[in-house]
């Protein structure tokens, strides 16, 4: 019951468009939660709907187990970081942090306190009097942040907000935001299509498709157990495979690929004989060793390298498993001294990669 | 050949020559002004400190006459009316233009420009016309009075022609364009991700009016205001058709001393504290209303 935000069947139609379908959710207080998926797939519009901008066609939203989907934005205790942050022109940094508390009605020495406050959160001590304009990307990023946090809000509502900054900048942002988040206990929900952003800050994940929600869970369940083709993909890299199911044995399915190769699969699912089954394999689940090598893991087979890609701490190869099937694997540099093992364009290698390592996917 | 030639050193001569260059493109603007703005204010000027001819003209004698003539109470009078009803039209066309530029500015792509060529199309025609059209419905046997009598809501004609209300009303109909275009510039400017933030940060649709979508289409305001004020403190035609001899504005006494009366002396001391009061009401508004950011502008 201790859920800061809750979405009941909540639909959301522009005209024809179906922007959000039925998307249940329930997110927890002090919880750091993400809306993924790419652009068009309605995470933004999950997200107004909880600011209250948009009002849901079905469903209801409740924020502290209140049901407020009638509710106009600024009767709900929820405040929100916006992708261009929308910091007052005509405002001072104080200006725009102080808008939420005059509207508050905070007596005058309380609010200079929690401006104070406010902007020493975000360490912006020495940037009241200025003028959002006369401040960087980062800096106006923040100042949008202490704007939102200095109202205390039940949950704080992040649109894309380190979308607009440099790679470097975003990185330090993203580990600002999330000991910040974790300081103050106020739950997030944050938008973004950067699906390394969302698994390196996020308690869990959702991760949405065409207005839908494709799965939900905690970043590792997201990349260790994608439940669908479109969640593999979209998160981090897949070898993808296909086929039809041979024999059920007690411990394990076998699987035949059009290509001929024979699969061994965990025994997650019931399968029949003739079941045509996808799954996915992670780049960095392989191993690669000569072809001579032995090794104890089930799946295994001889391929030959097609490509190589050199990229510094690791190396991208493209290995030919039969006609049918190329996959892609990730190998790491090995410390010095250790084995140094590199293939080029053309060696036969022997490819294998553990059972449980084979993730089966739902559609 | 020799063409090209001779541009490439004309190019380099202005390359050396920055200032000549300025002046060159400057030049037909300067003399524009200098032929059709300068010239006339300065014979003006002059005019003002003149005796009247005897017949008509100008006999050059100096005089301090012509001013001293305005401390009369009937001039002061229509001084007053003339900036009352230029003030009471601006507040009035804000009021009436504000909710107008707001709704065009908001409205489809499709819908804003048909609303905005609504808003130019009187124009087409003359503001004399538009005005005489505006008689045949204020007059006592016009359009209007007949309405209200016919509905039973007057029993006899309201005289609405020859009021200081009909010439507000003139007034404000011919220069309405003049309020909504700016005012829609700055709407329009707006971005609509402010008043969401505005509304998500616990403003109500007052509050958020006030705070954030008055300050941040300020210039369009101060545009407007300027635009009708300025030319309707000068206002003749309207006020001579609504308003007749017993509503007078100041525009008026001008165009009567330099017709009829062949007054010009007279006439161009009225033009001139008509000048000096408009320019100080400028500023002063500039300063009051605009010098926040004026002064935010200049960090």
């Amino acid at each position: 019951m201790d859920n800061s935000v809750e979405l009941r069947g909540v639909t959301k139609r522009f005209g024809n468009v179906t922007a959000a379908d039925n998307v249940s959710l329930e997110i927890r207080r002090g919880e750091f939660f993400s809306l993924l998926g790419p652009s068009g797939c309605g995470k933004t519009t999950t997200l107004r709907l909880v600011a209250g901008f948009e009002q849901p066609t079905r469903g209801e939203i409740l924020i502290n187990n209140v049901n407020v989907s009638n509710k106009r934005p600024y009767e709900r205790n929820v405040n929100t970081v916006f992708q261009s942050y929308a910091l007052f022109p005509h405002l001072t940094v104080a200006g725009n942090i102080r808008f939420g508390l005059e509207r508050k009605k905070t007596p005058k020495d309380q609010m200079s306190k929690l401006v104070e406050e406010a902007l020493d959160l975000v360490q912006l001590n020495e940037m009241g009097d200025r003028f959002p304009r006369q401040l960087s990307g980062g800096q106006q990023q923040r100042v949008a942040l202490a704007r939102a946090l200095v109202l205390r809000p039940e949950v704080l509502l992040l649109d894309e907000p380190l979308g607009a900054l440099d790679l470097k900048l975003r990185k330090a942002m993203q580990i600002e935001l999330k000991s910040l988040q974790e300081r103050i206990g106020i739950t997030f929900i944050y938008v973004t299509h950067d699906q390394e952003e969302a698994l390196t800050m996020s308690d869990r994940i959702a991760v949405m498709e065409s207005g839908r929600l494709a799965q939900v869970g905690t970043p590792e369940e997201i990349y260790e157990r994608p439940r669908t083709r479109f969640v593999a993909d979209f998160i981090g890299e897949s070898n993808f495979f296909s086929g039809e199911i041979t024999a059920v044995n007690e411990n394990n399915f076998e699987l035949k690929t059009p290509g001929g190769l024979t699969v061994v699969l965990p025994p997650d699912q019931g399968f029949s004989v003739g079941q045509q089954v996808q799954f996915s394999v992670r780049p960095e689940k392989f191993r690669v060793d000569p072809e001579s090598a032995e090794t104890d893991w089930e799946n295994k087979f001889v391929g030959e390298v097609v490509n190589k890609i050199y990229l510094g701490e690791s190396s991208h190869y493209v290995i030919a498993l039969s006609p049918e099937e190329t996959i892609t694997v990730f190998l790491k540099k090995e410390r010095t001294g250790q084995q140094q093992v590199s293939y080029s364009v053309g060696d036969k290698v022997l490819v294998s990669w553990h059972r449980d390592d084979s993730v089966i996917l739902v559609e | 050949m020799e063409k090209t030639g001779l541009r490439i050193r004309i190019l380099k001569f202005f390359n050396r020559h920055e200032n000549t260059r300025a002046l060159s493109v400057l030049f037909p603007c300067i003399f524009w002004i200098g032929i059709f703005f300068l010239l006339p204010l300065v014979l003006m000027a002059a005019y003002s400190f003149l005796q009247r001819g005897l017949y008509g003209g100008v006999s050059w004698i100096f005089t301090w006459e012509n001013y001293a003539r305005f401390v009369d109470p009937l001039y002061l009078k229509i001084l007053l009316r003339t900036f009352r009803i230029s003030f009471l039209t601006t507040i009035i066309l804000l009021l009436i233009g504000y909710p107008m530029a707001y709704r065009i500015a908001r409205a489809d792509k499709r819908w804003r420009n048909i609303l905005l060529f609504l808003v130019i199309l009187p124009f087409w025609t003359s503001d004399l016309i538009r005005t005489y059209a505006w008689m045949l419905i204020l007059r006592d046997t016009g359009l209007l009075n007949h309405l209200l009598q016919y509905l039973h809501i007057i029993s006899k004609p309201l005289t609405m022609l020859y009021t200081e209300g009909a010439i507000l009303l003139g007034i404000a109909y011919v220069y309405l364009p003049f309020m909504v275009l700016p005012l829609y510039a700055s709407i329009e400017k707006l971005d609509p991700a402010l008043l969401e933030a505005a509304e998500d940060l616990g403003a109500t649709p007052f509050w958020r009016f006030l705070k954030v979508t008055v300050p941040l289409t300020k210039s369009g305001i101060l545009a407007g205001s300027l635009l009708v004020f300025i030319p309707s403190v000068g206002v003749f035609v309207v006020s001579d058709l609504l308003g007749g001899a017993k509503a007078m504005m100041i525009g008026n006494l001008v165009q009567l001393q330099f017709g009829p009366a062949r007054n010009w002396p007279f006439g161009s001391a009225a033009s001139f504290i008509l000048m000096t009061i408009v320019l100080f009401a400028v500023f002063a508004y500039l300063k009051f209303a605009g010098g926040k950011e004026a002064l935010e502008e200049a960090r």
